[in-house]
């Protein structure tokens, strides 16, 4: 009873989402347009990611990415603080991410392949690749709204997004406010603010 | 006895062919004994303390290490310099134990090239060896990154440290293992104990072999520069060269000022040569014994020859001086009688004086420390071997010898001894006041002792290890290792049941690179700032450092959880290794803090620093769920000496009272033995005031000195009551005082005498602790002297009212 409430929820928050016969093609097609926004040089560097989330920010379930980062915690959270959280997530999200992509320079992402995770899960194979070395990377899609997909975690490197951020909160007690799980998003989030080489 | 002694006057030949034959051939074996200063020996084996040690080092890989400190004339950057520095790392690399070396040479040089991108970084590390670095920067760098300053260079930029990584000794560690498991069955245990210590003895030549051959390469490039070696297993091995060295220097100059002494006083060879063979043969005889019996000698049980020595000689300077007064009395009796009659008359006091002693040095077994346990068995094994000793070789010998008359030449001129006796008669009060005096102040200097063990300390300031150490410690970071270990608390699983099958696929366990969580970090930098600015440490290592050095090549942003996670799934093991695994144990979940303190500071006390650590860091951490350990050999060594400064202080009463029933038993008179004891412990009130107020601290060599000084004491006044009570029949109090004081008290006063300059020049080495107990042995003897030829014959003349 529980997962069809949960369904329902999904489905109602769910705006868009790819298709799944289209996601290898539209992922596909965006890793080319990324590559020509991190090759553009009339953009200037702190610009890029921002370019690049614009690209990509359409089939990211940001908000299921934000609750299962919290799990249980999530569910004490009256809306407004959730909306909050999601909001404070997004942006750390961002942030990382974007300071992630400065580790690494002349890179190109290209498409591997996808393929069913079970029958609910679709599976992006990429990799960055790099002079001499290539980095695994997976998108996870999970059906939001019937047969539209969106993302709920990346895999970068062997390291799972969503579980990464569990890891921040799992060790909150019970009856940690909302204060406390604030501030220790906003302590991972501290010394990102947009750093690009 | 009698027939004892019967045996030796009929048959001295044969009675000196056995007893130099059980000598000598027991005597063999002391080639057999081994000296072992490794720390393990000196550590409590139930220390609790120990375990946890135990435990830390098998989980990180903390490796066994030497370090180079090397101030270069030219300065540290300059080609020359690094030039040396890659010699000597090369040839240090091409010995067998070594398993590599670290310089200013491989240093990464992370922010050399602010162009690069991390990934760029990682793949070709700028460090000094290689070629288009910036100098400038590299300077910069080094003297400013966590990871490098006061560490791996001085702050001035003029000492860097070449640190000498040793290899791993799986085989010890595993006979450590296999010892513990093994600790229920005996005969197993004790196999492996045999085949453990062949090992060590072997291992120790190949250690020193090692550091002697990093010696010659130290020598060989030094020149005109200033290049030392230090690190905690130099310690243990010079401090095995400097025992041996003094055992074998003060041994035997020991033997030749009591020769002297010995010759001063009686000005007859035979008084001379016979007090220095029997000494010899019942070292030799004990130290075979020992060999025979496996023991290994430490720092602490390497003073049983001196020891050995001092009652030894005692035994015989008392047996002299009674044959010698025994011929002037009784001129016409035959060397036989005269012989009989020494032997006879002072195996009573003589035996009480050894068994008194034997409970001292016994006290010392009540303690949990092996060593000083092996202290006090070795002890009483070995002053009942001089007994032993004494009255055969003693009495044959001079039994083949013609009766001579002897020389008093020494006491018609010296009348020390009869002015104490008159002193002590008519000067009571003056007596007294000055004793309470002494035992006020006494009381006052006890009160100031401290224990302390120091390992540069230990060491006189002339010496290289010493210099070496010092540099080490004060200019690159310290030098003696303590570890804090953090440990987090189990996390329960927080899982929410609406999620489905996302919570399934997220909410299992745990993998290793998820570990790092802003949480534990908090923790871990706050932990590392609190140990970093504290007093007396040096150098910190821990994953805080290295969250440090990653926001050094961020453009000074920290690193994330997930940056950490992404470099602990992908870093190569080998640095991972390096970097990581000594930092952090994710199975545990715990992290670990790599505590450099600095040991030559003098204001450094070590119980209370250990304790305030820990109590200063549970209050930092009050509120967080985590358990807090500090563990390292500074914390045992600490345990250690608490654990003996507590056992000697409760055995001690028990030592006096059983010295008190032994005197009852001896003297027949409580009163005698209550003025025994307290003509014994004001003196000894005397001896630890002074160490007190002087600031000598007790450490692992000069705890025992209590056990000493009570063993020695005990003998003089045994000797003296005994011979006073032997003149009481038949004079006077005043006149049994004069008549002891005339007799025995020359006996005590040539023992104190002789022990007393044998053991000064013991203030000559290079070795704290042979100084120090040389300064000590004297001050005891020196105190117990005036005790029992002062004191005990004014109390007596005072309080003790048996006439005739």
């Amino acid at each position: 009873m529980k997962k069809i409430i949960f369904l329902l929820f999904l489905v109602c928050s769910i705006a868009f989402g790819i298709e799944l016969k289209n996601i290898d093609d539209t992922l596909k097609s965006d890793f080319k347009k990324a590559i020509e926004i991190m090759n553009d040089k009339s953009i200037v560097k702190e610009q890029k990611p921002l370019e690049l989330f614009k690209l990509f920010d359409g089939y990211f379930d940001y908000s299921l990415m934000a609750r299962l980062s919290l799990s249980k915690q999530y569910s004490m959270l009256n809306p407004t603080q959730q909306d909050e959280f999601k909001k404070q997530f997004v942006a750390n999200l961002k942030a990382s991410f974007t300071q992630k992509l400065g580790y690494y320079s002349d890179q190109e992402i290209e498409f591997v392949k996808g393929e069913m995770g079970n029958k609910n899960r679709y599976n992006v194979y990429a990799v960055i690749k790099n002079k001499s070395e290539n980095y695994p990377l997976i998108f996870k899609f999970h059906p939001a709204n019937k047969s539209d997909y969106l993302i709920y975690d990346i895999d970068i490197l062997g390291v799972s997004l969503v579980q990464s951020y569990r890891s921040q909160f799992n060790d909150l007690s019970k009856n940690a406010g909302f204060d406390e799980i604030i501030k220790r998003l906003q302590n991972a989030t501290a010394d990102h603010n947009a750093t690009v080489k | 006895m009698k027939k004892i002694f019967k045996l030796i006057v009929a048959f001295p030949k044969a009675v000196l062919a056995f007893s130099l034959l059980i000598c000598l051939g027991i005597g063999v074996f002391s080639y057999k004994l081994e000296i072992d200063a490794s720390t393990q020996t000196l550590l409590l084996e139930n220390d609790k303390d120990l375990a946890i040690w135990r435990d830390i080092t098998k989980r990180y890989d903390s490796k066994n290490f030497l370090v180079i400190a090397y101030t270069p004339n030219l300065g540290l950057l300059n080609q020359n310099s690094l030039d040396k520095i890659a010699a000597i790392s090369r040839e240090l690399e091409n010995l067998k134990s070594v398993d590599s070396v670290f310089s200013i040479l491989k240093a990464p040089l992370l922010t050399n090239n602010p162009n690069l991108s991390i990934s760029e970084l990682i793949e070709d590390v700028p460090n000094l060896s290689k070629t288009g670095i910036d100098m400038a920067r590299a300077k910069d760098e080094l003297m400013n990154s966590l990871l490098y300053k006061n560490s791996l260079v001085s702050s001035d930029f003029k000492t860097t440290a070449i640190v000498v990584n040793l290899k791993d000794d799986e085989t010890y560690a595993r006979f450590l293992e296999q010892r513990a498991n093994l600790k229920e069955f005996g005969q197993k245990l004790a196999n492996l104990e045999i085949e453990f210590k062949k090992y060590r003895d072997a291992q120790r030549i190949v250690e020193h072999e090692n550091i002697t051959k990093i010696r010659e390469i130290i020598e060989h490039y030094k020149g005109d520069e200033r290049l030392f070696l230090g690190g905690i297993s130099m310690i243990a091995d010079d401090m095995i060269s400097f025992v041996k060295n003094d055992l074998a220097v003060y041994g035997s100059s020991v033997l030749v000022l009591l020769g002297f002494c010995l010759w001063l006083f009686f000005r007859q060879v035979r008084f001379v040569v016979l007090p220095v063979i029997v000494c010899f043969l019942s070292v030799i005889l004990a130290s075979g014994l020992f060999g025979l019996l496996g023991y290994e000698i430490t720092v602490i049980s390497s003073n049983y020859i001196a020891l050995q020595l001092i009652i030894t000689i005692s035994v015989v300077i008392h047996l002299i001086v009674a044959y010698r007064e025994l011929y002037l009395k009784h001129k016409i009796y035959t060397n036989a009688q005269l012989v009989y009659l020494t032997l006879r008359s002072k195996f009573t006091p003589c035996f009480f004086a050894i068994f008194t002693t034997v409970i001292g040095f016994l006290s010392l077994c009540l303690s949990d420390i092996k060593p000083i346990i092996m202290l006090g068995a070795m002890m009483s094994v070995s002053i009942s071997i001089s007994l032993l000793v004494a009255f055969f070789i003693f009495g044959s010998l001079l039994m083949m010898l013609k009766k001579k008359e002897p020389k008093m030449s020494f006491e018609n001129h010296f009348k020390f001894t009869q002015w104490c006796a008159k002193f002590a008669i008519n000067q009571p009060k003056i007596i007294y006041i000055i004793s309470l005096f002494i035992v006020v102040i006494g009381i006052y200097g006890i009160s100031q002792l401290r224990v302390e063990n120091s390992f540069i300390g230990y060491f006189k300031s002339n010496t290289e290890i010493y210099q070496g150490m010092k540099v080490i410690d004060q200019e690159l970071g310290g030098t003696i290792p303590l570890d804090v270990i953090i440990k987090f608390k189990p996390i329960e699983q927080n899982s929410d049941d609406e999620l489905g099958e996302f919570e399934d696929e997220f909410g299992g366990s745990q993998e290793e690179q998820y570990w790092f969580n802003t949480y534990r970090l908090d923790i871990i930098k706050r932990v590392n700032k609190f140990i970093a600015e504290r007093e007396f440490v040096g150098n910190v290592s821990s994953l805080a450092t290295l969250l440090e050095v990653g926001k050094s090549i961020n453009n000074g942003k920290e690193l994330d959880p997930l940056a950490l996670s992404l470099i602990y799934t992908n870093l190569p093991n080998e640095y991972k290794q390096l970097i990581l695994t000594p930092y952090i144990n994710i199975e545990n979940n715990e992290a670990r803090f790599s505590i450099r303190t600095i040991d030559s500071d003098p204001n450094l006390r070590r119980d209370e620093f250990v304790k305030s650590l820990k109590a200063d860091l549970q209050k930092l951490l009050k509120d967080e769920p985590v358990e807090i350990q500090v563990a390292g050999v500074m914390v045992l060594y600490n345990n250690m000496l608490q654990a003996l400064f507590s056992s000697q202080a409760d055995t001690f009463i028990f030592v006096v009272l059983a010295l008190f029933l032994v005197f009852v038993v001896i003297f027949r008179s409580i009163k005698l033995s209550l003025i025994g004891i307290i003509a014994n412990l004001v003196p000894l009130c005397a001896v630890f005031g002074i160490m007190g107020i002087a600031g000598i601290p007790l450490d692992i060599m000069s705890i025992t000195i209590a056990a000493i000084s009570l063993g020695i004491g005990v003998d003089d006044i045994i000797h003296y009551i005994h011979r006073f009570k032997n003149e009481n029949r038949t004079h006077t109090i005043s006149s049994a005082v004069k008549r002891s004081h005339a007799s025995i008290g020359y006996a005590m006063y040539y023992t104190s005498f002789a022990i007393f300059l044998g053991f000064s020049v013991m203030s000559l080495s290079n070795f704290w602790p042979t100084i120090y107990f040389g300064i000590l042995t004297d001050l005891v003897m020196f105190m117990m002297l005036l005790g029992a030829l002062i004191l005990l014959p004014a109390m007596i003349s005072s309080f003790y009212k048996k006439q005739l």
